[in-house]
């Protein structure tokens, strides 16, 4: 029991981390990330003794929950489950009250459009400036969480933020 | 010097500028070594302090990257910790139940030994039907001596021979379905807990069925096949 009693720990020290990289990933399913939470904590205990210590424990716990969120969203491409759409078209609202401003109008079409240039990018340089904006990972952790290089993520994020200022310009980019 | 010739391009930075991405990966934090064509963290610190034109493209860079974490998609403060106390309490009971065995990825369904009784005794209903007489039979037709006078052995009850057959081809039919079903069906699982999932999805209404079945027959068709066991 001690063993569980210090899990239960670690998994309330992480979990908003690995909850908000799984909704992050994809695209603000909540219910899948929920699910991808909850089973990334149930893989870890099960694969508790394979932990080396090589990384921290929140890179390995992301690693695991990038994989998930890999398999559940090719899953759920296959099974045309796609994310629940507004009736423009644009994804659901992530928690947000409705706009109620001009200037939370354009908020929300400047946070649209960010969205949609993050998730228009390759996959890995997408995951790279998911974990670098979002999760302030060093490069090393992200890295680790990937499993490439530090240089090959350093490569991917400038590549990353070079298309996104190309896509955002002017609509994301402040003067 | 080759490197500041390789530098050069038309609109591109000046000869004595490191490129943009060099910059901005010394701005980010480490020099990737292999792709530093000679330039140092300290040289670069050096030509950044003294050179305009490299400190208006790392504030570009650095405004972008701001920016862009503002407007992070995901608003964080919306899942309060109630939210989060609810998922670690899942996760902890999930973890509390007795862990389930390691079904393989791709198998055939588990079929109850209840099932499996029933069908072996269908099978021999089968088979003891083809070989016991269906119809009276003289005992002097089965190699008794000569000197005894039997009066030939009127079947009991025995259902006529064009309702036997029509109930045998059926019984086959269905034991055919039976086993179709327990043998040949796979499941497409990808996973570890949806194989489990789709076992006891999947047992259930077949064990469910075969029985459903077997109550259907006995009541008409079989009473008769199971007499001449």
């Amino acid at each position: 029991m001690g063993d569980r009693a210090a899990f239960s720990a670690l998994v309330r020290e992480h979990q908003r981390s690995v909850f908000f990289l799984a909704l992050r990933l994809s695209r603000g399913d909540e219910q899948l990330a929920r699910d991808v939470a909850q089973k990334t904590f149930l893989q870890a205990w099960a694969r508790r003794a394979s932990f080396r210590g090589e990384s921290s424990y929140k890179t390995w716990l992301l690693r695991i929950t990038s994989n998930l969120c890999s398999n559940e969203l090719r899953r759920a491409w296959r099974q045309r489950e796609l994310v629940p759409q507004a009736p423009d078209g644009a994804p659901a609202e992530l928690g947000r009250t409705d706009p109620t401003s001009d200037a939370d109008l354009d908020e929300q079409a400047r946070r649209q459009a960010l969205r949609d240039a993050v998730h228009a990018l390759p996959d890995r340089q997408r995951r790279v400036a998911i974990l670098r904006l979002y999760e302030d990972l060093a490069f090393g952790e992200i890295a680790d969480v990937l499993g490439i290089t530090a240089n090959n993520a350093k490569v991917s994020f400038h590549h990353a933020v070079k298309k996104l200022r190309a896509a955002l310009e002017p609509t994301v980019e402040a003067p | 010097m080759s490197r500041v010739v390789s530098l050069f391009r038309p609109g591109g930075p000046p000869m004595s500028c490191p490129p943009d991405p060099l910059l901005l990966l010394h701005d980010a934090g480490e020099l990737p070594a292999d792709i530093a064509e000679g330039w140092t963290e300290a040289s670069l610190r050096d030509h950044v302090g003294a050179c305009r034109r490299c400190r208006r493209v790392l504030a570009g860079w650095q405004r972008s990257i701001d920016s862009y974490r503002a407007l992070d998609p995901i608003d964080p403060g919306s899942f309060d910790d109630a939210f989060f106390e609810d998922l670690a309490r899942e996760v902890d009971e999930a973890l509390g139940r007795s862990p389930a065995p390691v079904v393989p990825l791709r198998r055939r369904p588990a079929i109850p030994p209840m099932a499996w009784a029933a069908a072996a005794v269908l099978v021999l209903a089968l088979a003891l039907g083809r070989l016991l007489p269906s119809e009276g039979v003289p005992v002097a037709d089965v190699g008794e001596s000569p000197d005894l006078a039997v009066e030939p052995v009127a079947a009991v009850e025995a259902p006529p021979a064009s309702a036997e057959e029509a109930l045998r081809i059926e019984a086959q039919a269905l034991g055919r379905s039976w086993l179709d079903d327990a043998l040949e069906e796979e499941l497409p699982v990808a996973d570890e807990a949806q194989a489990m999932a789709a076992s006891a999805a999947d047992v259930y209404p077949f064990a469910t069925s075969l029985y459903d079945e077997l109550d259907e027959l006995s009541r008409d068709e079989l009473a008769s096949l199971f007499t001449q066991l």
